[in-house]
């Protein structure tokens, strides 16, 4: 039996085993999706503890570079990609869930979870969104962290130094953008700014990303072409614009070497060199299993897992459960186990930076298609952000022009003062004429600091949250999730929308000739804040309802932390948690 | 009309909208002269097909000429509706989702422009029942009129074209002459890498695209 079962092994709980294994705590991690670079993982029994040998670390990395080409619709489709919410089988549909909206969740199964696609950014949280936080002159985070920016800053360094965390490279792509951020007149806060503490973000400016991508090499443009961009020649990021499509590169070198520091190639190989850890993947958890303790509390007993491949159900014991499984099935879990919501919280206040994707057509190369997918951004505390996307076609096309809460741009009459050209979907000869500027096309997302709204609708569902579809028939594992982003705050939109004119300057000072706005639907990538610390959890993230489950997912984040990519803010916060689970529990 | 579609009675669709919370917006039209045409697979397709040419027109005067429906990107969209939502529940046996979308769209085209299906509609009508499709008071209409537009990019934009007929989950090699679209729009293809590191750079200190 063992310690400690995590639910789960994405950008949290793969930071929850690797603390946990080398404190000697027994830890097995549950994953309901499949293992990609483990060789054996298409079969039953993939399960695995003990750290790879160089051998095998070496083969490990080959089967990623078999099993992942970086084609779009082969990585990328939500019915059947090799990223997708659905079981190892390809042949197999996905994962039900109910988004009856004008919306899309993309979030993955499989080891590593979403951090397979994710774009490496490891900004962190502002420190206005933490209890303690000085008077900026913007209205204060109502749904602070219960603790000081200070308390978290050491776990943020562990994290950054773990990954590793890095200046993200320039291309064309990104001067563009920094010529046009300074031509209207923001300033540079970034690695070079002279600030030691450059990463802690008071004040608005531009700035290259801090990403969890191995550095490309200084020489990398005359060594990579001669050596096909393969290791060893060539180390670390090749700048293929492939993250978002779980880019394996460079080619030919070990699992543990891959550029992308998804939690796959850190945190797991970190955790199973503990000899402490086992993961199983295609292990969909059920239900949480509770008794009565001695202190009258409810107690974690155990979980009822399913194995995705066989169909095989079995009880595995422990006192302690982490829950992991993300910001849409951790409330769901909580939900189908009939666990205790004291206060009413669970599955509410789910915040996903409610974004938009402002774009301009330049008259010169942008090279969108070269580099990181994400290396600079736009920090502006009380407000949000900005991040300089390169998105390969059809992603980008989808971003651009075809997805819209603004129907369609010839039925859009001009916004006289605005400083975009259009708004809303474009189809036709028009869209064809500006999808052929592909190369030539400029993308900043906004990243709104979205407000928690834990508001319930008469049925209730959650205003902005995970409720269960009571309407629909349960799944294979139990009541499907039904999700819901409807009632963004007044502030919310007026952030956005602020963002969004902060955006189109900086493109038009770039020298954009055309400004174009999405107006995106809610598009649910950055999603947390549905299990909140303080509302759900306490300050050490055991939940109220059940002594012994603790959260370590993006579910447990507070607030959106104003704007900031959350991956980063909840692993320093899961190895703050297996600190706490290893003194609570285990400190004989 | 082939045989799966033949087997779906009426009664047994309308149960499978009101599943997908569809029904809302077709309760009044049970008995709409259109339903029946609606339901053949030749009107299902050319429905996608209408679609598809509305977002993706060939274009031979533009660099980016090539169309969708040359591509056959229309049966993407078909295929996908299919598989993404294989257990849709209350779906009947032998039912697709392909089925369920396309009389969704000529619900709203019909309210548009009564006694008009999308196919029938002038490209101007058929943006006017994408946006009631947009405004509906049903949640899943509203996921389909988004999802739609997801599909066809997927289908136009990534290397599906490339797999010929012989998509079925696996990768196999790419026909680059079915690719057009890659090179028309500047698109090289998924890199192992580019020597197009701007070193020694400061953010801070930019250079003049104009001039780069």
């Amino acid at each position: 039996m063992p310690d400690v079962v995590i639910i789960g092994c994405g950008g949290g709980g793969g930071v929850v085993a690797k603390e946990l294994g080398e404190l000697g705590i027994d830890v097995l991690v549950l994953e309901a999706g499949p293992w990609h670079g483990h060789p054996a993982a298409a079969r039953r029994g993939a399960a695995r503890r003990g750290g790879l040998t160089p051998e095998e670390d070496a083969a490990w990395g080959s089967t990623l570079d078999a099993q992942w080409n970086m084609m779009e619709l082969n990585a990328g489709s939500p019915t059947d990609g090799y990223l997708r919410w659905g079981p190892s089988d390809r042949n197999r549909a996905p994962w039900q869930r109910h988004q009856p909206d004008n919306m899309f969740v993309w979030q993955l199964a499989g080891v590593g979870g979403t951090t397979q696609h994710y774009l490496g950014n490891c900004p962190r949280a502002y420190p206005r969104v933490f209890t303690g936080a000085d008077d900026d002159g913007f209205p204060a985070e109502t749904n602070p962290f219960p603790f000081s920016y200070e308390e978290l800053r050491p776990y943020y360094e562990k994290v950054e130094e773990t990954l590793p965390v890095s200046p993200a490279p320039a291309t064309r792509r990104e001067n563009v953008y920094f010529w046009g951020a300074k031509q209207a007149g923001h300033s540079y806060i970034g690695s070079q700014s002279g600030n030691p503490d450059h990463r802690t973000v008071l004040s608005p400016g531009y700035r290259e990303q801090q990403n969890s991508i191995l550095p490309a090499m200084n020489d990398l443009n005359e060594v990579g072409p001669s050596a096909d961009f393969h290791y060893p020649a060539v180390t670390g990021c090749t700048l293929c614009n492939g993250c978002f499509e779980a880019c394996p590169h460079p080619h030919h070198a070990p699992l543990t070497q891959k550029a992308k520091r998804s939690t796959l190639v850190s945190y797991v190989p970190m955790a199973l060199a503990t000899g402490k850890v086992e993961i199983r993947p295609n292990s969909f958890v059920l239900r949480i299993l509770t008794e009565p303790g001695l202190d009258g509390k409810l107690h974690a007993r155990g979980v009822v897992v399913r194995d995705s491949w066989t169909g095989e159900i079995r009880v595995i014991d422990a006192k302690i459960v982490v829950m992991a499984a993300g910001t849409i099935e951790t409330p769901r879990l909580w939900m189908n186990s009939g666990l205790p919501d004291p206060t009413g919280e669970v599955g509410t206040g789910m915040t996903i930076h409610f974004y938009d994707w402002i774009t301009g057509v330049f008259p010169f190369e942008v090279e969108q298609h070269i580099g990181q997918n994400s290396a600079a951004r736009f920090d502006y505390p009380g407000q949000g952000g900005l991040e300089v996307v390169g998105a390969l076609p059809a992603v980008d096309m989808l971003s651009t022009y075809l997805i819209s809460m603004s129907g369609f741009a010839a039925h859009n009459p001009p916004e006289p003062g605005a400083p975009w050209d259009t708004r809303g979907r474009v189809v036709g000869e028009e869209f064809k004429r500006l999808a052929g500027n592909y190369t030539r096309l400029l993308s900043l997302l906004v990243v709104t600091d979205d407000e928690v709204v834990n508001t319930r609708g008469p049925d209730g569902q959650p205003s902005n949250g995970v409720g269960l579809a009571m309407d629909w028939p349960p799944d294979e594992h139990g009541m499907v999730p039904k999700i819901t982003y409807s009632a963004p705050s007044r502030r919310s939109v007026e952030r956005r929308d602020r963002l969004s004119r902060v955006a189109a300057d900086i493109l038009r000072a770039a020298g954009a000739t055309e400004v174009h706005r999405t107006d995106m639907p809610p598009i649910v990538l950055h999603v947390h804040s549905t299990m909140r610390l303080g509302a759900v959890t306490d300050d050490a993230a055991e939940t109220k309802g059940v002594a012994g489950v603790f959260i370590a997912d993006n579910s447990v984040l507070p607030n959106g932390l104003g704007g900031p990519n959350p991956t980063l803010t909840t692993q320093a916060l899961a190895t703050r948690t297996a600190e706490k689970i290893a003194e609570r529990y285990f400190t004989s | 009309m082939n045989l799966e579609t033949r087997m779906l009675t009426r009664r047994k669709f309308l149960q499978t909208l009101g599943g997908m919370g569809i029904g809302v917006a077709l309760a009044g039209l049970v008995d709409a002269p259109w339903m029946s045409r609606a339901l053949a697979a030749d009107h299902v397709t050319d429905t996608f097909a209408a679609f598809v040419d509305l977002v993706f027109p060939k274009t031979p005067l533009l660099p980016h000429a090539t169309g969708g429906v040359e591509l056959g990107v229309h049966q993407f969209v078909m295929t996908s509706f299919d598989s993404y939502l294989a257990a849709v529940p209350s779906l009947p046996q032998g039912a697709r989702l392909r089925d369920v979308v396309a009389a969704t769209i000529d619900g709203h085209a019909t309210q548009v422009t009564p006694g008009k299906t999308f196919v029938d509609q002038s490209p101007e009508e058929r943006l006017q029942t994408l946006r009631a499709m947009d405004e509906s008071p049903a949640g899943d209409v509203r996921f389909v009129a988004f999802a739609i537009f997801v599909m066809a990019a997927l289908g136009f934009y990534s290397e599906w074209p490339g797999y010929g007929s012989r998509w079925g989950g696996d990768h196999e090699e790419l026909d680059m002459a079915k690719l057009p679209v890659w090179g028309e729009i500047g698109f090289p293809g998924p890199a192992d890498g580019y020597p197009k590191l701007l070193y020694p750079y400061n953010p801070g200190a930019p250079l003049d695209p104009e001039t780069f």
